[in-house]
């Protein structure tokens, strides 16, 4: 559904409920810095109180040089929201600019024709697409990789960062499987893989155009290796990875990687697609994760990201293997369930720091810590009011938050549990934007708890009403319901037998799951008749403020009027991938941003 | 479909009863507990760091030459340093709100919900916390095994 924009007035009436996170707002001259508390952890005076070392942004304050800290946020003047607006579609349009799916249509092409089926007219007849052809059970993972390295190699193109991540993730993955080493050819007559051997791993499938496309990983044989208690791990030092269209190359890509025996993990991804170049490196040390992309079009840049994760014990095979393992479940020699216990995980990392740069003109910034904290918070069920226990049973029913009249306004998330996460968040993590390299910042990210009000459906028929049923004090409505039979007396007269009102009710087991239920039966005088119930649904939404402490909901700021000409220039980019594919843009109309 | 944001009011509340709620400034005396809702302004002049409300009332001065750190949450990765002695680790003098560390240890408030309002990570014997800033009610110290329960007026 396409959004509109909401009145200002409106707007501006929610502005200043926004939840300010506590800060220190470090003044001085014209411009000041944000350090939220949370994410600012312990703050060490040097220099004989000369300066001020922030743990958490790994920043040093020389307090002789700045006006004073306010624990206020300072009003600043600022581009307009109407001007952020502007700017903001300007850059879009500098990065739409920079996007040609026209340079690589036999990539697109790829993709098209292994994910997308198609219905054959001339024979009435569907046919899948290689991506659902049949695959033997032991060969689903390395299937599932090539996937999403074709998935990865598509966005890629389409200059998104993170596409270099997957694409390392999955080729690593792979080799996890090196027994499995062979060309795997896509055959559309039984739609099904047929495997032959090789040296390497190889896919191939034909296109829609009559292409034969493959892709290549080939590794070196020297090898990198780790030792562990449970196995030795050789990788290899190099693997070539290659797309092509018969004897035309799409794209390339090498993983170089170096292992140091508990100490340290370098991995670097060159990329190559056409015009567009990435380069992502990740070293990880027991302290530290660094991972950086940097994206070029042209030899311009186009964008980077640069993350930095600091922690403890990462290299430390052991305490890893194990706290990997309490994270996940699983079940022990009594097939009692066991682990789904992250807590150990998440402790092996204390903060992240990002940083992303979009063509030199959109640097966004964003910090976290405390992540145990973040986890305990978040992972907490916050859907508790939809139901509740009644004489050792579950039942389910939103809790009544008033009742005037015959309307009832209702929920089934607890608010103070949403509250609390968001909370959390604004606490612990930390994420602004700037724009053209300049110090200034130009809005940050906060989070809202919003109660989204609507209207429920109501039963007014003969087998369907409501009770309102009360525990610990707090009442529930819930649907009860009754059987009506139809039967015919001895002279053909029909007649109806009417059964008693009743609501479900039921056991729980281990885990808290339903494991059976019964008919809890209601007298007929306890009914209600809602005319209106209205629930309420309590969400986290992100928030943008500006300096000028003006507030916008994310869907508010980003309406479609405001980026209706960015949102054209995407779906160009659209429409001009659908025409390389051969595709009407009518085939699938969600493809198209709105 | 109507939509309010309800968050304001609630996160309040929130962080009324955390230890986000307060700054606990350290320096070569002691600790100093502040209630972040009245600070306003830090500046640091003529060599002190002073703390003033939003009517520029002064909350509290620190040479600076004395500062050692702050910070206004639960600091989390600092072990415990101290075994059970089953001696007191402080005292309490409850007209002055002052705390006197008698052990080394990881100095804590809670109120009576469990919340953590003051953490103070590696106190040292001798040292002085000084909770003055602290909201009326009943709060349970910890430092080690030993913790008390006080009201403050």
């Amino acid at each position: 559904m396409k959004k509109l924009i909401l009145p200002l007035a409106a707007l501006m009436m929610a502005a200043p409920a926004f939840a300010q996170t506590k800060a220190f707002y470090v003044k001085k001259g014209d411009s000041y810095t944000k350090y939220n508390l949370g994410v600012a952890e312990m703050m060490q005076f040097a220099d004989g109180g000369h300066t001020l070392k922030i743990e958490g942004y790994n920043e040093i304050i020389d307090l002789d040089g700045i006006d004073y800290i306010s624990l206020t946020a300072p009003v600043t003047t600022s581009l307009t929201p109407s001007e952020q607006k502007q700017k903001l579609v300007e850059i879009g349009r500098q990065v739409s600019d920079m996007v040609d799916l026209n340079e690589n249509p036999a990539l697109f092409n790829m993709i098209h024709s292994f994910f997308d089926g198609y219905y054959d007219e001339s024979n009435y007849r569907w046919h899948d697409a290689p991506v659902e052809y049949e695959i033997k059970r032991e060969y689903y993972d390395i299937h599932n990789e090539f996937q999403k390295m074709i998935k990865a190699a598509g966005s890629l193109a389409k200059g998104n960062p993170e596409a270099a991540r997957a694409l390392k993730a999955s080729a690593v993955n792979i080799y996890r499987f090196q027994d499995y080493h062979g060309v795997y050819t896509a055959n559309p007559e039984t739609e099904a893989w047929d495997k032959s051997p090789a040296d390497h791993f190889e896919l191939r499938f034909k296109g829609y155009n009559g292409e034969n496309f493959s892709i290549v990983l080939k590794a070196s044989q020297e090898t990198t290796s780790w030792a562990s208690r449970h196995f030795d791990i050789r990788f290899p030092k190099s693997i070539d990875m290659t797309f092509a269209n018969g004897s035309s190359t799409i794209a390339t890509a090498k993983l170089a990687t170096t292992l140091v025996q508990d100490k340290s993990i370098d991995m670097t991804l060159d990329a190559t697609v056409g015009s567009w170049v990435v380069k992502n490196t990740m070293a990880v040390r027991d302290k530290a994760i660094t991972d950086k992309v940097d994206v070029t079009v042209g030899g311009k840049h186009f964008i980077s990201t640069d993350s930095h994760i600091s922690g403890r014990n990462l290299v430390n095979y052991d305490l890893m293997y194990n706290d990997i393992k309490e994270a996940i479940h699983y079940h022990d020699e009594n097939d009692n369930c066991c682990g789904d216990d992250p807590a150990g995980l998440i402790a092996h990392f204390i903060r992240a720091v990002n940083e992303t740069d979009v063509i030199g003109r959109l640097q966004l910034s964003g910090r976290a810590n405390g992540f145990s904290k973040l986890y305990n918070s978040l992972s907490v069920d916050d859907w508790t009011e939809g139901r509740f226990d009644l004489n050792g049973m579950r039942v389910y029913g939103p809790k009544i938050l008033k009742r005037k009249g015959d309307r009832f306004d209702v929920t089934g998330t607890d608010e103070a549990v949403i509250v609390d996460k968001a909370d959390y968040l604004n606490r612990y993590t930390d994420v602004s934007f700037r724009y053209d390299g300049e110090k200034n910042v130009q809005g940050c990210l906060t989070f809202e708890v919003y109660d989204e009000e609507e209207d429920r459906y109501i039963y007014t028929d003969e087998y369907n009403s409501y009770v309102v049923l009360t525990n610990g004090g707090k009442e529930h409505l819930v649907s009860v319901h009754r059987d009506i039979e139809w039967k015919v007396d001895g002279e053909g007269n029909p007649y109806k037998v009417v059964g008693p009102w009743y609501y479900y009710a039921y056991k729980t087991g281990e885990d808290d799951y339903d494991t059976g239920s019964v008919k809890i039966e209601v007298d007929e005088s306890q009914l209600v008749y809602p005319s209106d119930v209205v629930d309420h649904c309590y969400e986290i939404e992100p928030h943008l403020v500006f300096p000028d402490q003006t507030s916008f909901a994310f869907g508010e700021f980003f309406d479609e009027l405001s980026f209706s000409d960015l949102i054209d220039e995407y779906n160009n980019i659209i429409d001009t991938y659908l025409s390389i594919t051969g595709q009407d843009k009518e085939d699938d109309p969600d493809d198209c941003i709105e | 479909m109507k939509k309010t944001v309800v968050a304001a009011i609630f996160a309040g509340l929130a962080l009324s009863l955390s230890a986000a709620n307060y700054l606990h400034i350290r320096t070569d005396a002691g600790w100093t507990v502040l209630d972040l809702d009245n600070v306003d302004r830090i500046t640091f002049t003529g060599g002190n760091m002073t703390v003033t409300d939003e009517k520029g009332g002064v909350l509290g001065t620190f040479k600076q030459a004395q500062l050692q750190s702050l910070h206004s949450d639960e600091i989390a990765g600092i072990a415990e340093t101290i075994a059970d002695s089953g001696e007191k680790t402080f005292t309490f003098d409850a007209a002055s709100r002052s705390v006197s560390v008698t052990a080394d240890g990881d100095f804590t408030v809670y109120d009576t919900a469990g919340n953590v309002l003051v953490a103070i990570p590696g106190v040292k014997k001798g040292e002085t916390i000084d909770l003055g800033a602290l909201q009326p009610g009943v709060i349970i110290m910890t430092n080690g095994t030993h913790s008390l329960k006080a009201l403050i007026k």
